[in-house]
């Protein structure tokens, strides 16, 4: 097809790449303003909600468009039809932080648990299976989407054990049932967060290779 | 592809217009029932492969074939070929419609006629057959004594079609059959293609890669003379394991 075609292919290509830094941003900045409870911060959080709805929209018109005119095939199809995953997925994304964000600003601010450690831990380590993906598909290397199967099994893990945790923590003294329940729901955002990762990845791995990567 | 029963076969075909060589080493399956496209760049051999099924490259004086063409375990180029007969089994459309200047009856009895047929009753039955199996019965059945010059020019090429099926072939060869049709006519085209598949096996070369992918099955995309890639259509059209075959169906190039 033309060179127009490939010219707005690239585009859409980069404009996916921008939503991603903007809805990982909502989520990392999400999560800065729950540690440090800073309420400014996650009202900005949740303000950029509006943002992240445009970015989506514009992504999903411009791959149909694209579609219809263009009728693409081969690595460009699996371009597009990445992309259209990947616009779920990161819309995906920025809601949670947004949703992060509002447990923020809404639930009252007693002091941390020390099971926010792994909620830290577990948000780092998903922000980087994330961003590996972003990656990989930036750079179209998939060397970074082969162990994300064994890393979302970690994330199930952790989040097993932040439940647990919290758990124990809410029967103890009743008084930390409002933190512990933000923790057993954020913890369960970030598990869904790993699933979308590896949902990125293997879309971003059949555009790539053209072969099917499945993850469990 | 292993479940597929082979109808035709190339093994290691080269063909030659002088010095110029046309086609190099092409292996290739086709396979029974199915409808098998041919893509490729002007000049990749497309067409000068689906001619070497029925021998019309026989016609071309400085054209010489090295290799086989094997169809009901025969070469197609052994000298005991009855290369009428042959033609019989192996019919060809082409791409501008050409009926001959007769009534559309007579364009679809002409086969048969040829081939000896005189009863008339006979001929009625294979020409109403032929019409309905290409979709142009309903349009011209109250008007068969009508010139077929008359027809437009998808009807044109499906009378063509209907005249191919009155030999009762097995395979049809289509070189850009709807390249001089409007949308509408390709669309009826592309579904008869479909239709016939299940009597009959289709090649077709078409240089529209999305008529390709809507009507076959198989596909083969041939550059400067060689088989580059074939494989299940939708393969073809979604994960091609060549580079080139990409490059082009993707109009990197070409």
């Amino acid at each position: 097809m033309s060179d127009k075609f490939q010219l707005e292919l690239k585009k859409l290509k980069d404009y996916t790449l921008e939503m991603g830094e903007f809805s990982v941003g909502m989520f990392t900045d999400s999560l800065k303003a729950l540690k440090d409870m800073d309420e400014v911060l996650a009202e900005e959080v949740h303000d950029r909600k509006k943002k992240l709805a445009y970015y989506s929209n514009k992504i999903d018109e411009e791959t149909l468009r694209m579609l219809t005119l263009y009728q693409p095939v081969a690595s460009d199809i699996r371009l597009i039809s990445c992309i259209s995953q990947m616009n779920t997925s990161l819309y995906r994304l920025g809601r949670n932080g947004k949703d992060i964000a509002q447990l923020t600003t809404s639930l009252p601010n007693t002091p941390h648990l020390k099971v926010f450690n792994s909620i830290c831990h577990m948000a780092e380590y998903v922000t980087e299976m994330i961003n590996d993906a972003l990656e990989s598909f930036k750079t179209e290397d998939p060397s970074k989407l082969l162990d994300l199967e064994k890393r979302d099994n970690y994330v199930d893990d952790l989040q097993e054990a932040i439940f647990r945790e919290s758990f124990t923590y809410m029967m103890e003294d009743n008084r930390n049932i409002s933190r512990c329940i933000e923790y057993v729901m954020i913890s369960r955002y970030l598990e869904r967060m790993g699933d979308h990762a590896c949902l990125m990845g293997e879309k971003i791995y059949f555009m790539i290779e053209g072969k099917k990567l499945e993850f469990h | 592809m292993e479940n597929h029963e082979t109808i035709l076969e190339t093994k290691k075909l080269n063909l030659f217009y002088g010095d110029k060589q046309a086609l190099i080493d092409v292996d290739l399956s086709v396979y029974k029932n199915h409808v098998t496209a041919l893509i490729g760049p002007s000049g990749c051999g497309k067409s000068t492969l689906i001619r070497c099924f029925n021998r019309m490259n026989d016609l071309v004086s400085d054209c010489r074939i090295e290799g086989q063409v094997i169809y009901h375990d025969q070469n197609l180029y052994s000298p005991a070929v009855d290369v009428v007969h042959m033609r019989k089994k192996i019919g060809m459309v082409f791409q501008q419609p050409n009926p001959f200047p007769k009534s559309i009856y007579d364009n679809v009895a002409y086969g048969p006629r040829v081939h000896g047929i005189k009863d008339k009753k006979i001929l009625d039955g294979i020409v109403e057959k032929s019409l309905m199996q290409a979709a142009l019965w309903d349009e011209v059945h109250d008007r068969l004594d009508d010139p077929a010059m008359g027809l437009s020019g998808g009807q044109q090429q499906r009378l063509c079609i209907a005249r191919t099926l009155a030999v009762e072939p097995e395979i049809i060869l289509m070189d850009e059959p709807c390249s001089a049709l409007d949308p509408i006519a390709t669309a009826k085209i592309e579904s008869l293609i479909d239709d016939l598949k299940k009597e009959y096996t289709v090649i077709i070369v078409t240089h529209s890669m999305s008529q390709a992918s809507r009507v076959s099955d198989f596909t083969g995309f041939m550059y400067l003379g060689k088989m580059i890639e074939f494989g299940e259509t939708e393969k073809i059209f979604t994960s091609p394991d060549e580079e080139l075959t990409n490059n082009y169906i993707t109009g990197r190039f070409g």
